[in-house]
């Protein structure tokens, strides 16, 4: 009986140092960008404007700032007014900047942005496709799209101001980010 | 999601149907094991594991938003919906025996191999919806998922679960004296352990550590010396 035992925890052992081999081997490395390949196309999606206008992902000659966004969610209430005050510099770079709700209606949307004054164009997204698309589950998440419809950057979390000016940069004179 | 399937309001993605045919088998397969002399209501607590699974899932899910506005980083818990339904199932069915006792022995033998079964399944619904993708990678059988080449986590799941399932149905023969609850216990041990190693996503503790191998190597351990005390008994 003593040998079963000593079988016993001896394989126990072996699985527990095996298993903690692998959870250190396989350990998660923390990241605030989302690796995507390169030339990876925003798949064409659908969506609406506040008032029912249909607009699309698919590249309309354009770089593109998409923040994914719901008005629940208290740092995307923060980064929003950074977005908005800097967005009209984007636009001078000839960058749109796109607000996408994810998961919201309308009216729940809208007393939000009308409070804060944004003016900027926005989407809904009620399936949360787009951040299906973009494997993030964060929000805020911004996603940095260049003129032929290549995802450059996502960036999960409130994003600054610096990065904002940086990736609009790169986005339209065709830099690696 | 990719929804399949619009009926009015409602969009039936892949991974729904998946979940649709996944609890329809484990239903029927579990109602058909469960020993008639065991006088369980197979119906009743099936129905009981089922809502509760529902509702841990949704807890898990509303979890994973919370840590999401509440800037909390660290907890990107998707990969915790499962654990939460398995946790909210066994909470129902904690409730249903404290009214109806139950012999929890015979109804998890009998729910073992469904059980397996039916997260195979899921985990493929998973894989074809694109959802709980893997990290980047790019070897021989990477996926295109969510705009990289990545680990089929999903299918390593499923692969995983199917391995113990069968692991379940030959060690009946070989070793008749091991209870199928152990096997269950054990895919999803390995499931946690090692599959999740290749998730993109996970809730981690300091060092990247992911929480939900080191929860499933505990629970391995638990079963490796369960197994083993049981085919060796001590004195």
């Amino acid at each position: 009986m003593r040998r079963i035992n000593y079988q016993l925890h001896w394989l126990s052992l072996l699985v527990l140092l095996l298993g903690l081999g692998w959870i250190i081997a396989t350990r998660q490395v923390p990241s605030p960008t989302i690796v995507v390949a390169p030339g990876f196309a925003l798949p064409p999606l659908t969506f609406q404007t506040a008032t029912g206008t249909p607009v699309t992902t698919a590249p309309q000659g354009h770089p593109r700032v998409l923040t994914l966004w719901a008005s629940w969610c208290p740092p995307c209430r923060a980064e929003l007014p950074v977005v908005a005050a800097l967005a009209p510099r984007l636009t001078a770079l000839g960058v749109d900047v796109v607000l996408v709700n994810q998961g919201e209606s309308v009216a729940d949307a809208q007393p939000f942005l009308h409070d804060q004054h944004i003016t900027l164009p926005v989407w809904y997204d009620p399936q949360g496709s787009l951040a299906t698309a973009v494997a993030s589950r964060d929000l805020p998440t911004t996603v940095f799209v260049d003129a032929s419809g290549v995802v450059r950057l996502v960036y999960r979390g409130p994003v600054s101001a610096e990065l904002l000016t940086t990736m609009a940069t790169t986005l339209t004179t065709g830099a690696q980010p | 999601m990719m929804p399949l399937i619009t009926l009015g309001p409602l969009r039936v993605s892949s991974y729904g149907l998946c979940l649709i045919a996944a609890l329809g088998l484990w239903w029927w397969w579990s109602a058909r094991r469960i020993p008639a002399s065991s006088a369980i209501d197979s119906d009743g607590v099936l129905l009981v594991m089922a809502v509760g699974a529902w509702l841990g899932g949704r807890v898990g899910d509303a979890l994973g938003s919370v840590a999401i506005w509440s800037q909390l980083t660290n907890l990107r818990a998707l990969e915790f919906n499962w654990p939460a339904a398995l946790v909210g199932a066994m909470g129902a069915l904690a409730l249903y025996h404290w009214r109806r006792p139950l012999p929890w022995a015979v109804l998890f033998d009998a729910i073992a191999l469904p059980t397996l079964c039916a997260q195979a399944i899921g985990a493929v619904g998973l894989w074809l919806a694109g959802m709980a993708v893997g990290v980047p990678w790019h070897g021989a059988w990477a996926v295109a998922q969510a705009g990289a080449w990545r680990h089929p986590v999903q299918l390593y799941d499923a692969g995983i679960a199917l391995l113990a399932a069968l692991w379940c149905v030959g060690a009946a023969r070989h070793w008749p004296v091991i209870p199928a609850r152990w096997w269950l216990l054990g895919g999803i041990a390995l499931n946690w352990l090692v599959s999740a190693g290749f998730r993109a996503d996970a809730l981690t503790l300091a060092g990247g550590i992911r929480v939900i191998q080191c929860v499933g190597l505990g629970l391995l351990i638990v079963v490796i010396e369960r197994v083993m005390m049981t085919v060796h008994p001590r004195t």
